[in-house]
């Protein structure tokens, strides 16, 4: 290999490594802000408010009723006494404002928590209107808005991560082929030569490929530890340093060991297919 | 493997054909050379029947394989049976003189243990073992025609096309050459020899064939166009 074609193949490299990195980047930061939206909406609790008249059979009543849903993960039933010294607790009051309000005005109210797969407005929003229709309720909340911004988040997270990764991965594919264009170039009179000796296309495009898969492959490695670096920096010392959600989100990132093996993978096959596709001109190149 | 040339023409230009109407054959283990003076349209004939220009009209069948109209992957089989020293077939430069002879035998897809031994034997014929590290830019112009046969050869073909294969060498090493052609004749592989040197067909052994005019002319068969 010539000193020229050398620079060439190692900048092409460092190039899929720097995209790699980007793509993976953004699919690493698409699943952290996913799977994080995820258990904050495993968080959104259903409140089913009890009327104050509600006797303690139909609230016995109530939580039968709720307990047999299959969706149901756990309830909490939470009295009036409780939901006012929470209510103090909270506010850090003295009691002695509460005073010229005469009888405890804070409703007795259950907590319920839904498994994942009713975590999402519509499952709710069924569950709420189902339960608001039983005797002895007065109302149901569950953060209906909350819990609609935060699915939309989501999702929208994990579309734009996932779409621009998946661009960026398929800028790597178009790196790599245009490398292999140049390499054909580089290497025409061989193939020429190649063919003249009866070389399948099979013979004259391993080298190519095999070009392709180990330039994908040293990216993707070279990407997984700059972003492995990266997570541990963020991990051990941003983290820390940040105070409020962003600090408590990038304590809560996490680099799953698959992912390296992910990157390299998806380094391998773009190449690969950067490869196959500039191979096509192989086929043209005849003596 | 046998050649058989029917009725070929071939044109570069219009008006100008070099081959008018050839006809000429090479039995299964036979040795031909043609002969002819510079333009005649020998290295041309070679290149028709290996599939590298498109003749105008005619057949050319290589063993039962006919080679007109053929894409150049659909020849690929034919071209692995064919040890080949043809014109736009030179030495790669960036490569050693063992791995431009290698080339050949990566094209049959040979093991590397294959290789090395099959290299070194190939170019002992030629007395260039020594030299199998050089590159070809320090070959001689005999050496580097000697690589080229080498590499012809290394696979043992059934079918030998060589184009001036003694042009650029000393007397001495012609005949070097010459005794290696011979050689894989008597093995038995067949043999089309183009060369405008009129010694080369008795010391091979080989029928000759004369290109005069764009026709062939073997004194015994119809050649050309009548």
């Amino acid at each position: 290999m010539t000193t020229g074609r050398r620079a060439a193949t190692a900048g092409v490299t460092l190039t899929a490594a720097v995209v790699l990195t980007l793509a993976g980047g953004c699919w690493l930061a698409a699943w952290n802000a996913w799977t994080l939206m995820r258990a904050w909406q495993a968080d959104v609790k259903l409140v089913v408010y009890v009327r104050d008249t509600a006797t303690s059979e139909e609230i016995e009543a109530l939580r039968t009723a709720i307990g047999s849903e299959r969706r149901v993960r756990s309830q909490r039933l939470i009295t009036q006494a409780e939901a006012e010294e929470e209510f103090l607790r909270f506010m850090q009051l003295d009691r002695s404002v509460l005073a010229g309000l005469g009888e405890n005005p804070f409703p007795a109210s259950i907590e319920v928590s839904v498994d994942d797969t009713a975590q999402t407005p519509q499952e709710m929003g069924e569950l709420a209107v189902r339960w608001s229709g039983l005797s002895g309720v007065e109302e149901v909340r569950y953060g209906e808005a909350l819990l609609r911004d935060l699915s939309a988040a989501a999702r929208m997270v994990w579309v734009l991560g996932t779409a621009v990764g998946a661009a960026l991965a398929a800028g790597v594919a178009v790196v790599i082929g245009l490398m292999v264009q140049m390499s054909f170039g580089a290497r025409h009179d061989e193939i020429i030569l190649l063919r003249f000796l009866g070389a399948s296309d099979g013979v004259i495009l391993k080298p190519f490929l095999l070009e392709g898969l180990a330039i994908g492959t040293v990216g993707g490695l070279a990407a997984s530890l700059v972003l492995g670096g990266t997570w541990l920096v963020v991990r051990d010392r941003w983290s820390a340093a940040l105070d409020g959600l962003v600090g408590a989100w990038l304590a809560r990132v996490v680099f799953p060991v698959e992912f390296v093996a992910v990157l390299i993978g998806l380094g391998a096959v773009m190449g690969g297919v950067g490869s196959l596709v500039a191979a096509k001109r192989i086929r043209q190149v005849a003596p | 493997m046998s050649i058989q040339v029917l009725e070929v023409w071939k044109s570069f230009q219009a008006g100008l054909s070099v081959l008018q109407g050839v006809t000429c054959s090479v039995a299964r283990g036979e040795a031909v050379v043609l002969e002819g003076p510079t333009g005649s349209g020998k290295s041309t004939l070679l290149r028709l029947v290996i599939g590298a220009e498109r003749a105008d009209s005619g057949t050319i069948l290589v063993g039962e394989t006919e080679i007109i109209g053929r894409a150049t992957p659909q020849l690929a089989a034919i071209r692995r049976s064919m040890g080949l020293m043809v014109q736009g077939m030179p030495l790669l430069p960036a490569l050693t003189v063992a791995e431009n002879v290698a080339l050949a035998l990566r094209a049959i897809k040979a093991s590397s243990r294959d290789m090395r031994f099959r290299v070194y034997e190939s170019l002992k014929a030629f007395g260039l073992e020594g030299r199998r590290e050089a590159y070809p830019s320090q070959l001689s112009g005999g050496e580097a025609q000697c690589v080229c046969l080498a590499r012809a050869l290394v696979t043992r073909p059934p079918l030998v096309l060589a184009d001036e294969p003694t042009a650029l060498l000393d007397r001495v090493t012609a005949e070097g050459v010459i005794a290696v052609l011979r050689d894989a004749h008597v093995r038995g592989a067949t043999m089309l020899v183009a060369t405008h040197d009129s010694n080369v067909a008795p010391r091979l052994g080989a029928r000759r064939v004369v290109l005069r005019g764009g026709r062939a002319d073997d004194g015994t068969m119809a050649g050309g166009r009548g």
